[in-house]
């Protein structure tokens, strides 16, 4: 019993005491009030799904869109925000977020390789990358589930096995969850063609022409005789047969993916959402990162510090590797929400590579032993501290109520659609985009709302209609008579809303500092 | 000569064999690719200010253009470049302007492909992905000036490290002193002279130098160079002053937000992919590469990087610094990859045994076709150039407000100032121009707010005593005026309209 412990008492060395502040560090990150935008439709929805047993087929939210088909893509992830915050509140939400993001980047530092601390620094730079998107919403499951199918992807090119084929069933889950398992899909492929692309770049023989050693390392020669093989001769080599074995759980992910209510044709969802024109231009996660907000420049400094590490690497470089890094670039610069998904493809390579670049100076620094007994109450009482502080935080911010609400009424509607509630004006209602969420979590059943974050069911018809209202431009007025619009609930400085004041067919409902809320005169 | 030697190659021969096709071939397309109509917002007011200094005879140091900054001190860091363009002006009109825009990227491309290393068609290809990248910024502007300089001192940082012997580090000072009087963009050139230090420096303290890194001797007369070079830029009518203007620029965040020049890429832009294909392309090459790159190109591709992604007027220069190393290392990487026993089968069917035989007068022939093809291209821009104006600034509303002579003072949108300076000089002075470093944060957003038509925009017109608006037709703000008392509409075409202040009309 007393050895029991004291070995407990000095596993906490030096180093996990670093991966346990690492992890804490992240935690304390990823802890905010739950108030993203798009949160209150999918606890909408997650309710509507558990009160009628059922998913949703058609639209019933919205007044634009009202029984038009909708793909609910995130069904069963809503059912679990859902759940949660029947169990725990918004503080459950918020605390659900934190250990999705700590699981999410514990993946990844388990998926990468070398000296702990380039691991730690890669997976704390990763981390501050990401940071900007992490929300209560279904998309943490596809940043966990990329990491995860990464992992598995890199595992089987360096060590072969049968974890391959966790996959399928990865994929099945996923195409429930959140839409965007063609990132899965991608790092498969890049994971063929690398295959493929190494083998045809090889100099057959174990070394290669640069020199370099590979981070894949070939089985023997003797056991894969076709590696040494002349070109032209028969045979499958072990990239082959890899490349082949990709594919083919490629294929059964992509059947998998079928698994889910609406079948086959969520094969063609990803397309139909990138094929939308106003999501490109007007919203910002789909907009190309501002780099004049400090939030982006730790994407860059990630970037920047894996193609240092790429290029000074005296390692052999992986051509799945490569693909992907400059796939997934190219995603994040067109994209910023896709810069979480780089920063879970690029960590691994930059911890790599970053370790055998500064293998020598690693080497004077991590001589010394990690302190035994002695260290031992200062590594636990730095351990219980740093825990504490995180709790501290915890308290203070997205598990203390009067934040939360807080937070909240500083960026939604709330006593605005109290006001609703209580009157009950007329509708239909006509509502600012950022707004559509809450109001539809608010408002519902009693009000449907006119636009919401479900660009994929508006499309570019009804999201260019809203942006035409709200710019003021030329048949904006008809455009709200087109839709019988009697009640409109919008920022309070917006130009629309200045143009509503003077306007005499509308009057004032309701007004304060965040929200103004106008209804047609004559009803 | 031995027989069946091949017969030595005169300069004929060498200008009219394979290499000599693709160099003039890329050359040639660099002059259509570049030969535009001159329509750039900002070309206006460079204009105006070269006129006023050719007819006064003294360089600007204040405002003489807008009623909102009249008389602010005003550092006029291009006024060689702006009367060189309005000597143009004066000789051939926007045609003039339009081939000495063409002219001057064909040139600017000249050092940097000097410097190119690697195998032909490599250099040709990054030459023209470069190209395609930089394409947008190839305006009539003193900015081409940045752009061409920053090509010789590449070019002159190239020769100082080759030949050990030669001092052309030198003309950097005098070529420093020219830039400083034609355009601020001389930064660039400093950043790449400290990247240069700084990566050489830190091979030779990591033990990592190869042949082509500068010994310590080279890098201090490099870092001399450089540091006269910093000096002589204060050898303007301004002196020291436009040392301050970069960090003054980065500084306004209106500028940083809302003009699109200075904000970061949109990767939704079909022209920004040539930035991105080249700075993937340069990525991957590196990671492949048989050999390091050296720290200099890291340190240099990383910082004008970097400036590209904080304002994508900057993506020219970045690719311009990509290409030499894209070059080098691409060549490398195709060179490794031919070695591939699986490949090389492929590459060997893919090229000829032996090079093919040389056809001089076929190649000047093809030359000669690009040629015309290229001045075609220019006549037919400079023969449109007219109608392209009339749809993209407001010419015809401009020649009423001419004929009707309202009382000022006028309003007008931040993207025609330029043509208004240019057009209604001295008899109507702007409202605002493209003169950013002039214009400071709170001025620009009450610009945005009249063009917005925010809360408190006829406040903002009231208080700088307007009393006419030049607008673009179907703007917020036409729409507004519209709807608004106490003023009346005066003009209006299809491209802008001109509203009066009632009490204030002609």
């Amino acid at each position: 019993m007393a050895g029991g412990w004291r070995a407990l008492w000095t596993w906490l060395d030096a180093k996990r005491l670093l991966v346990w502040v690492l992890f804490a560090g992240i935690f304390a990150m990823a802890l905010r009030p739950a108030a993203d935008w798009d949160m209150w439709w999918h606890l909408r929805s997650g309710a509507a799904i558990v009160q009628a047993r059922s998913i949703p087929l058609t639209d019933p939210f919205s007044h634009t869109r009202f029984g038009h088909p909708w793909v609910d893509q995130s069904w069963l992830a809503q059912v679990g925000l859902y759940g949660v915050y029947r169990l725990g509140g918004f503080g459950g939400l918020a605390l659900g977020l934190a250990f999705a993001v700590v699981a999410t980047f514990a993946l990844v530092f388990w998926a990468s390789s070398g000296h702990l601390y380039v691991r730690v620094a890669g997976v704390l730079l990763a981390a501050l990358a990401s940071a900007v998107f992490w929300s209560v919403r279904p998309q943490m499951a596809s940043l966990f589930l990329a990491a995860a199918v990464g992992a598995l992807v890199r595992r089987y090119r360096q060590r072969g096995g049968r974890a391959l084929w966790l996959l399928p069933p990865l994929f099945a889950l996923w195409a429930n969850l959140h839409a965007a398992w063609m990132a899965g899909l991608l790092l498969l492929a890049c994971g063929v063609v690398g295959e493929v692309a190494n083998a045809l770049a090889s100099s057959g023989r174990s070394g290669s022409l640069s020199g370099r050693t590979s981070p894949f390392p070939q089985p023997p020669a003797a056991a894969t005789p076709s590696l040494s093989a002349e070109p032209g001769e028969r045979g499958l080599g072990v990239s082959e047969v890899r490349a082949g074995a990709l594919a083919l759980a490629g294929l059964l992910s992509v059947a998998a993916i079928s698994l889910n209510p609406q079948g086959p044709r969520m094969l063609l969802y990803p397309f139909q959402t990138v094929g939308i024109g106003v999501l490109q231009q007007f919203i910002q996660e789909w907009a190309s990162p501002d780099f004049h907000r400090l939030q982006f420049h730790p994407f860059l400094w990630l970037w920047l510090a894996t193609v240092w590490a790429l290029a000074c690497s005296p390692l052999e470089k992986d051509w799945g590797d490569l693909l992907a890094f400059a796939l997934f670039s190219a995603m994040a610069f067109t994209a910023g929400r896709n810069v979480a998904l780089f920063a879970v493809v690029a960590t691994p390579l930059l911890t790599a590579h970053g370790t055998a670049v500064l293998e020598p100076a690693l080497r004077r620094l991590t001589g010394a032993s990690s302190g035994g007994t002695r260290l031992a109450p200062v590594n636990w009482g730095i351990a219980v501290l740093v825990a504490l502080a995180v709790a501290a935080r915890a308290w203070a911010g997205p598990l203390n109520p009067l934040a939360v609400a807080q937070e909240q009424g500083a960026r939604f509607p709330v006593q605005a659609a109290e006001a609703i509630l209580r009157e009950r004006p007329p509708g239909p209602l006509f509502n600012s985009y950022n707004w559509g969420g809450y109001l539809l979590w608010r408002l519902y059943p009693a009000y449907q709302v006119y636009v919401d974050g479900r660009t994929d069911l508006y499309g570019d018809e009804v999201l260019r209609e809203y942006l035409q209202v709200v710019r003021l431009e030329p048949g904006w007025e008809e455009a709200l008579a087109r839709r019988g619009i009697r009640l409109v609930v919008v920022e309070a400085g917006e130009p629309l809303a200045n143009r509503l004041r003077a306007d005499p067919d509308w009057e004032p409902f309701y007004a304060d500092g965040l929200a103004a809320v106008f209804v047609r005169r004559g009803g | 000569m031995p027989q069946g030697a091949p017969p030595p190659q005169t300069r004929g021969s060498r200008i009219l064999g394979t290499e000599g096709l693709v160099w003039g071939l890329v050359f040639l397309a660099l002059f259509a690719m570049a030969a535009r109509v001159p329509l750039d917002p900002d070309m206006w007011w460079h204009l105006a200010a070269g006129r006023a200094m050719a007819e006064g005879r003294q360089v600007l140091h204040a405002d003489i253009f807008s009623h909102t900054v009249t008389g602010k001190p005003w550092t006029d860091v291009y006024w060689l470049a702006q009367v060189a363009m309005y000597g143009l002006y004066r000789l051939g009109g926007l045609a003039a302007l339009m081939v000495a825009t063409a002219l001057s990227v064909v040139l600017a491309f000249v050092p940097l492909a000097r410097v190119l290393r690697g195998s032909l068609f490599v250099r040709a290809f990054a030459l023209v992905l470069v190209a395609v990248a930089s394409a947008v910024t190839w305006v009539p502007r003193p900015q081409m000036v940045t752009f061409a300089f920053l090509s010789l001192t590449f070019w002159l940082l190239d020769r100082h490290r080759r030949d050990p012997q030669s001092r052309v580090h030198w003309a950097l000072v005098p070529l420093f002193a020219l830039w400083a009087n034609a355009h601020g963009g001389f930064p660039a050139g400093i950043i790449l002279i400290a990247c240069t230090l700084a990566g050489d420096a830190l091979e030779q303290a990591l033990g990592w130098a190869t042949v082509e890194a500068l010994s310590w001797r080279r890098m201090g007369g490099l870092a001399l160079a450089g540091l006269l070079g910093l000096a002589a830029t204060c050898l303007n009518p301004h002196t020291y002053r436009v040392l301050l203007l970069p960090f003054q620029t980065v500084r306004m965040e209106v500028l940083q937000h809302l003009i699109q020049e200075w904000a970061s890429p949109d990767f939704h832009q079909p022209w920004v992919w040539p930035f991105l294909a080249l700075l993937l392309a340069t990525a991957l090459a590196w990671a492949l590469s048989p050999r390091r790159p050296a720290l200099r190109d890291l340190l240099a591709v990383s910082a004008f990087a970097y400036m590209a992604f904080l304002g994508g007027r900057n993506i020219s220069l970045a690719a311009l610094v990509m290409a030499p190393t894209l070059a080098e290392h691409g060549s490398l990487v195709l060179e490794r990859l031919r070695q591939a026993p699986r490949l090389s089968a492929l590459w060997t069917k893919a090229t000829p045994s032996s090079p093919p035989p040389a056809r001089p007068a076929l190649n000047a022939a093809v030359l000669a076709v690009a040629l015309l093809a290229s001045v075609g291209k220019a006549a037919y821009v400079a023969s449109v150039t007219g109608d392209a104006l009339r749809q993209t600034y407001p010419v015809d509303a401009l020649a009423f407000i001419r004929a009707a002579r309202p009382p000022r003072e006028m309003f007008n949108p931040y993207n025609w100032g330029g043509f208004c300076l240019w057009e209604l000089h001295p008899d109507y002075p702007v409202f605002v121009d493209g003169r950013t470093d002039l214009y400071d944060d709170p001025f620009l957003r009450e610009v945005l707010q009249v063009a917005w038509a925010q809360p408190g925009w006829q406040a903002v017109l009231e208080r700088y005593r307007v009393r006419f608006a030049l607008v673009e037709a179907g703007s917020l703000l036409d729409l507004w005026l519209r709807e608004e008392a106490g003023w009346t509409e005066a003009y209006r075409d299809g491209v802008a309209a001109v509203w009066v202040r009632q009490g204030g009309g002609p």
